[in-house]
């Protein structure tokens, strides 16, 4: 393998007995880029990409020295890296540097282009845009919280997605139709988790017959109950005679004899004002008591009746009599909630029984949205955050709404804050604080783990570790146990099906004139067999190049099948040892060749420009306009193979720079049909899937060119896969100062062969991943003010 | 097999128009209670405007008459709507520049002929951080949709979901309604969520609460998550503040909601007697007509009078086999002046202008409280940022406008426009005849002239 940083001090050394001896005179002598770089551009780029002249909008003649071609040359130099890594430049009919003097432009702007942008190792690290939950992580964590599958986001809007993934802060948007169906989703999910006393069915019991007694404001009405011991829901009416209707109805006390509740109104209708609420009796109770609240004794309902506006009633029984009445009041019950019959959601959430007293409920109700609310937004909570959740309690308490649906209310309001919806990591005091980077707390640390491995919460030993502050001392522990959980099941599907673009595969369409074979049982299997090879390679800690190029392939017998592989029966995977290399890695995989097919002809250009994309991390620029595509029709098709129609496109000059890359790419796997069986011919014309790479590398069909792939593009295929899982561990598109992050987990990765979890290791132990960021704006600021002092 | 999916397409349009009838008859009188408030206001019946977005341009020779003034034969492809004909106007020559990258040589034009239908403005390239502007329906809706119970509703019928392309977020190229520059309204494509947020008494999250009761702990709910919200502002930085800041308008936009269903008592909700969808319907050309039959009912019932339609995504591949043939509509659009993919594309484009035409025929059987039917009142944009698939190109857009606006708008004619009209002429006019107080939208010069009754 040749390795660019080796040849740096070649070229060093070849050229320094010459700098030495003109280092005083030259001081050229001491800058690289003129040492280094600018002699290799004068000699093969500059007769193309000179000022005025400058193809591409690349213009390589204007930078001086060192510091102005790092200074202008950003953007720049990311393009020639690519063109010289993908040897599209210079193009083949001029002069080609030499290997070596390749991997010497490439490692100039590498090490001292990017690295340097990176700004070294102190270099403030982008923020993460703080995210909303997407739709799959709401589901998740909805269902890690409360121990229920309801897959709420259904009803939710699809998600935005920026740099590929779906889980990307910046670009995921809110808009009123989203707090509408997180209300909605709140609601639903509490009212799946918790059983509420349901009164239906109990006949009435009235209380007090056919008496009414007026209610004073400084002493109680009290008469007698025979109530069994047990819940009851009671209906009070109060009658005001003389009092306007718009006077507020008073605060209640009621009791009925242990229990005692303070009552707000539930409806006021002309002079009845009616109660409506959930009450206990315990053995020995006897007395209903009701009475004003204390603070009603002043307020508007007592008053001397002078000063009452005279306003005659119009129910015969008070006789005009002004002031309250008790009136009626009719209970349902005794209702028991048998705990064998509530739903393990229900008891684990609610963990507190409260006893027959405001006291008693208030506490569990603390103790119960304490716990909940810690969870649901992945911290201890902070001063003052409990009482305000707890006040919306009192409130459903006070309008007389059993414990539980009181309690339930509260935690509503829990799954609609912005505390839980988003992936918060605010700062202790005001946001002036927010310009400096900081480490982020081990509860956000915890959260960005478990979001990143998980798609979901933390859970109890990750809070664990956080709450002890030994997170960050245990993390590849963590990261080991949390790969090995089933949780992170949902990190595969979510990560391949958008790395890989598995997620496209639920609406290809094959047409099934001409494959009549493929069905929804085969298209799973075809996404399962990827998400398999990822899980494997994954969890066994294997060679990340072990996607590219394997001698296994985990098919159960509907694969199997269309694969030819004789000996697989059932609907279960396994894993079978392949005879050669038609199957194995991810290139060859029936999900890729069909998610990458039209649906009744393969696309040798959709195929060679996902692995341009995807695997190779080096997109192709979009098509010039005004270029005829590809005749494909019918008629096409009777006069020459897809491969001869495509080099007659590719003989434009406007098409070839990018076609020569993509073809050969494309039809190495034209042995796959659009559906991904094995095929030796496509129509009339045997398939031709030789061809060559940039470089020079030859290969003879995609069994030989997975290897290759493997082998000479590792370094590609490696900075692709970590620029992928980076983006999607951070929620955020990379920026020019996370190269240097890269570079350190791609150093790392090829040290310990390739083994995959150095990349996991890398992200999660890096800066980036670690600390909270400093947002772009402040970032310039910081920048111009270190520039505006030189 | 082949002829599998036409036979049962057949049964399914069948079963359509027998849903249909029972519908119909309810829901006028359904709309005339919904009218008589508004007649007894002494105002005429208001303006719905409902924009259509077909992806992949049209094939352009059968679109556009071949003259301007009457209409009097229409082009091949319109002729579905031939029954609508004095409510149809036609353009040519109008062009929307703002779909042009300017430069960037990254841009394929499905995404900014998308972006800018509607807004007359130039997406702004980001892979995350989308921008445009505001679109004609939101501009509207925030105009009169205080009035209604949802300012605006946005359908759609293929997953929003749209990766990124050549630098610019896939968002361009799926949504075409925006709240402002950087707040796309996201679509629905589940006819059976649309049904319930129309008649959103049938959604009550918690089963045994009445509205009113679930609505005060809403409130209460909405009102702690704002304080929430107002909190930690305070403690985050700029770029996390902007959406929060969306949250927040979220927030205060479905307590406006809430308050206006507690101010409207539950006589005047309207009931359609129209059934709740039971989801979305495997069959496409289905899910498209019952879409049509919400918009029309969202109309008729007055709960909103902005609408979008993304009938399918921008640059979307899908196929429509029972035209047929199973090509991918946007592979198709890359024609290369092939006479079998005109073909083809002349009959999808006739396919979707068949559906448009469903529900104009719907909208005209719907009569208001003043005797005008709902068509009549409406303005209807359908068209594609893009003219011709192969070239991605946006001049001389294919658009055109059913409705008469309440009246303001002269319609039944063909307008030559000069060349490289600003499609914004047109939504300015719009506007304007739908009484939107502005004199400038996007990239406007000036009201597209020939439009004022």
């Amino acid at each position: 393998m040749t390795r660019p940083t080796l040849m740096l001090p070649t070229v060093a050394f070849l050229l320094l007995p010459l700098s030495a001896l003109a280092q005083d005179l030259d001081p050229a002598a001491n800058d690289p880029y003129q040492r280094t770089m600018w002699p290799l551009i004068e000699r093969y780029c500059v007769d193309c990409h000179a000022e005025g002249t400058a193809e591409g909008d690349i213009t390589l003649d204007i930078y001086a020295d060192q510091v102005s071609a790092l200074r202008d040359g950003g953007a720049t130099w990311l393009r020639v890296l690519d063109a010289l890594e993908n040897r599209v430049m210079p193009p083949a009919d001029k002069p080609q540097p030499s290997l070596a003097e390749f991997d010497a432009m490439i490692a100039w702007i590498e090490n001292e282009s990017l690295r340097a942008q990176a700004g070294g190792p102190n270099a403030p690290t982008p923020a993460v845009v703080m995210r909303r939950l997407n739709r799959q992580e709401y589901d998740n964590t909805i269902h890690d919280l409360l121990g229920l599958d309801l897959n709420l986001s259904e009803t939710f809007p699809a998600d935005d997605i920026g740099f590929g993934y779906d889980n990307v802060g910046s670009a995921l948007n809110i808009s009123p139709i989203h707090i509408e169906k997180y209300l909605e989703a709140a609601e639903r999910a509490l009212d799946a988790t918790i059983r509420l006393p349901d009164a239906d069915g109990f006949p009435p019991i009235e209380l007090i017959g056919l008496r009414t007694y007026p209610l004073p404001a400084d002493s109680p009405v009290e008469f007698e109950h025979s109530l069994k011991p047990g819940r009851y829901l009671a209906n009070f009416s109060l009658v005001r005679v003389g009092i306007p209707e718009a006077v507020p109805p008073p605060r209640l006390v009621i009791g009925f004899g242990t229990d005692q509740r303070t009552l707000a109104a539930a409806q006021v209708q002309d002079e009845t004002v009616v109660y409506r609420f959930w009450i206990e009796t315990v053995e020995g109770d006897k007395l209903v008591r009701v009475a004003l609240a204390p603070d009603e004794a002043e307020g508007p309902n007592v008053k001397p009746p002078a000063a009452v506006a005279a306003n005659v009633s119009g129910d015969q029984r008070y006789g005009g009599q002004i002031g309250l009445h008790v009136d009626s009041m009719v209970v349902h019950g005794p209702i028991t909630l048998d705990p064998a019959t509530l739903p393990p959601s229900h008891s684990t959430i609610l963990f507190e029984n409260p006893g027959p007293n405001d006291q008693s409920r208030l506490a569990a109700a603390r103790a119960i949205t304490e716990r909940f609310a810690t969870r649901a937004f992945r911290r201890p909570l902070r001063e003052g955050e409990l009482d305000r959740l707890l006040e919306i309690y009192e409130m459903a308490n006070e309008q007389g709404e059993s414990f539980e649906c009181a309690v339930q209310i509260t935690l509503t309001a829990v799954l609609a804050s912005p505390r839980f919806l988003y992936l918060v990591e605010p700062d202790d005091a005001s946001a002036e604080i927010a310009a400096a980077d900081r480490p982020l707390n081990d509860f956000e640390l915890a959260s960005r783990l478990s979001y990143f491995l998980w798609s979901s919460m933390p859970d109890e030993p990750l809070l664990d570790e956080a709450r002890r502050g030994t997170l960050r001392t245990n993390l590849k522990a963590q990261v080991v146990r949390m790969l090995e959980d089933s949780r992170a099941d949902r990190f595969i599907a979510n990560f391949t099906g958008q790395w890989l673009q598995l997620r496209r595969l639920a609406a290809a369409t094959p047409d099934p004139a001409l494959f009549p074979n493929f069905d929804d049982t085969l298209r799973d299997a075809m996404r399962q067999e990827t998400e398999r090879t990822f899980a494997y390679v994954l969890r066994k800690n294997h060679p990340a190049t072990e996607l590219l190029d394997a001698d296994y392939a985990f098919v159960n017998e509907p694969l199997a099948r269309h694969y030819g592989i004789d000996g697989v029966a059932g609907d279960n995977f396994r894993q079978v040892s392949l005879p050669d290399r038609r199957r194995g890695g991810v290139l060859t995989q029936a999900s890729v060749l069909t998610l990458t097919s039209n649906p009744n002809r393969t696309s040798p250009v959709k195929r060679g420009q996902w692995i341009l994309q995807q695997i190779l991390g080096t997109p192709p620029p979009p098509p010039p306009p005004n270029v005829p595509k590809l005749d494909e029709g019918a008629k096409a098709a009777e006069v020459a193979s897809l491969r001869d129609r495509l080099e007659i496109h590719r003989a434009n000059p406007q098409c070839a720079s990018c076609h020569s890359q993509m073809d050969p790419l494309g039809f190495s796997l034209e042995n796959y049909d659009a559906i991904g069986r094995w095929r030796e011919s496509d129509g009339a014309f045997p398939v031709d899937p030789s061809g060559e790479l940039a470089g020079g590398l030859e290969f003879a069909d995609a069994q030989e060119l997975k290897p290759l792939l493997a082998h000479s593009a590792a370094k590609k295929f490696n900075r692709a896969l970590i620029r992928n899982l980076l983006t999607y561990a951070l929620g955020r598109g990379l920026e020019p100062q996370d190269f240097a992050t890269i570079e350190t987990i791609r150093d790392r990765l090829a040290a310990d062969n390739n083994r995959i979890h150095n990349i996991l290791f890398g992200i999660v132990e890096s800066p980036a991943f670690q600390n909270r960021g400093v947002p772009e704006a402040t970032r310039d600021q910081l920048s111009s003010r270190i520039t505006g002092g030189d | 097999m082949p002829n599998h999916p036409l036979s049962r397409r057949g049964l399914l349009r069948g079963l359509g128009a027998a849903v249909a009838l029972p519908w119909m008859e309810s829901l006028t009188t359904v709309a005339r209670a919904a009218g008589t408030a508004t007649a007894a206001a002494g105002t005429q019946p208001p303006v719905r405007i409902c924009c259509w977005y077909v992806p992949n341009g049209v094939h352009l020779p059968t679109w556009f008459p071949n003259r301007p003034g009457a209409l009097v034969d229409l082009p091949e492809t319109l002729r579905p709507l031939a029954f609508a004909r004095d409510s149809l106007n036609t353009f040519h020559g109008l062009t929307h520049n703002t779909a042009l990258t300017n430069g960037d040589t990254e841009g394929c034009g499905h995404g900014q002929g998308a972006a800018s239908f509607l807004t007359g403005a130039q997406a702004y390239k980001s892979q995350d951080a989308v921008k445009v502007g505001t679109s004609i329906d939101q501009l509207y809706a925030q105009h009169v949709g205080n009035a209604t119970r949802l300012p605006s509703l946005e359908l759609g019928c293929e997953s929003a979901r749209s990766g990124n392309a050549f630098g610019y977020s896939g968002t361009y190229k799926t949504l075409i309604s925006w709240r402002n520059a950087t707040s796309p309204a996201p679509y629905e494509m589940n006819p059976k969520v649309v049904f319930d947020r129309l008649f959103a008494s049938r959604s009550s999250g918690r089963a045994q609460a009445t509205i009113a009761e679930r609505d005060t702990y809403r409130k209460s709910i909405l009102d702690f998550v704002q304080d929430d919200a107002r909190t930690l502002r305070g403690r985050i930085n700029t770029g996390d503040r902007r959406k929060l800041d969306q949250y927040m308008t979220g927030v205060r936009e479905v307590e406006r909601r809430i308050q206006q269903a507690a101010s409207t008592s539950a006589a005047d909700l309207p009931r359609a007697d129209f059934t709740r969808p039971e989801g979305i319907p495997e069959d496409f050309d289905e899910h498209l007509r019952l879409m049509c039959n919400l918009m029309v009912l969202a109309f008729q019932t007055d709960t909103t009078r902005a609408s979008t339609f993304m009938v399918t995504k921008e640059a979307t591949d899908r196929n429509y086999p029972w035209l047929g043939f199973t090509d991918g509509h946007h592979e198709l659009s890359h024609h290369s002046n092939d006479d079998e993919k005109n073909r083809k594309l002349r009959e999808i484009d006739r396919y979707h202008i068949a559906i448009l035409g469903y529900m104009v025929e719907q909208m005209m059987a719907v009569e208001e409280s003043d005797g005008s039917n709902l068509l009549d009142n409406s303005l209807i944009l359908y068209g594609s940022g893009i003219s011709d698939g192969d070239r991605h190109d946006h001049v001389d857009l294919p658009v055109i406008t059913l409705g008469k606006g309440g009246g303001t708008f002269r319609t039944g004619q063909h307008l030559q426009c000069r060349a490289e009209t600003p499609m914004s002429n047109l939504l300015l006019a719009m506007l304007q005849q739908a009484g939107v107080p502005i004199n400038q939208f996007g990239d406007s010069t000036e009201p597209l002239p020939g439009l004022l009754a």
